[in-house]
């Protein structure tokens, strides 16, 4: 049981067959559940599960729909980005997440996050803070 | 042949117990995703980077104060016009 943070081969393979699409106008529906430290989650991880995600006060199965930023590139590195998200008045323990296109059929992830210890609130805000939207340190970043 | 590597950035997570996040922590992932500075930057020019940064988070602290209080100004307004004086007086006082 291990949550490693990486981009899912999987979604790598998916963009040579051009199954998401990241624009902010008439892209795809991408979505982040959150996982306990009991999940296993890595590069070979294939699409959302609701195995071992967490449950709490105002956490609802599936998790949050992000609001897509539209793709950039910066020298030979394309990013792209998604706006920060919060569970408001949640009570959630959470050690990391995945993000994956629900549009899409059988929910294929994207990336795993790990948070590196367990983040919790209670009967308070729970909020996931994306980094700057640039070549260095975008969430999704192709060189 | 051409290789494609795939990378994946670091979040940020800020959580809360038994409050909403206030607005030094609201301020400081704004300012996260405002200025970033590579650790790969010269000394001075991240110095100068992180200064500004402290500068625009002390603007945005500041603001969304501001935010905060106009909002329960909104609140303690509406709930004096619905009759509830005393809840109102509470509101503003937080």
């Amino acid at each position: 049981m291990a949550i490693t943070q990486a981009m899912c081969t999987s979604f790598k393979k998916e963009l040579m067959e051009a199954k998401h699409n990241f624009l902010n106008s008439g892209g795809n529906t991408f979505k982040i559940a959150l996982y306990t430290s009991s999940a296993t989650l890595s590069a070979a991880t294939t699409a959302y599960s609701a195995t071992n995600e967490v449950s709490g006060t105002n956490y609802t199965a599936a998790g949050n729909t992000l609001t897509r930023v539209d793709p950039a590139s910066s020298g030979t590195t394309a990013y792209t980005d998604f706006a920060d998200t919060t569970w408001s008045s949640s009570t959630i323990t959470a050690r990391g997440a995945v993000v994956y296109n629900d549009s899409a059929s059988g929910d294929p992830s994207v990336i795993v996050l790990n948070f590196g210890s367990d983040k919790t609130s209670t009967a308070g805000d729970f909020t996931i803070t994306f980094p700057t939207a640039d070549a260095s340190d975008a969430i999704i970043r192709i060189a | 042949m051409f290789d494609m590597d795939g990378n994946v950035g670091s979040v940020m997570v800020t959580t809360t117990a038994n409050r909403g996040m206030n607005a030094e922590e609201w301020a400081e992932t704004a300012v996260r995703r405002i200025v970033s500075v590579s650790l790969d930057s010269p000394m001075p020019i991240r110095e100068q980077a992180f200064a500004f940064r402290e500068s625009v988070k002390n603007v945005l602290i500041h603001y969304f104060k501001k935010v905060a209080r106009s909002e329960r100004t909104t609140i303690r307004a509406i709930l004096e016009k619905e009759g509830y004086s005393e809840l109102a007086k509470h509101i503003e006082d937080i």
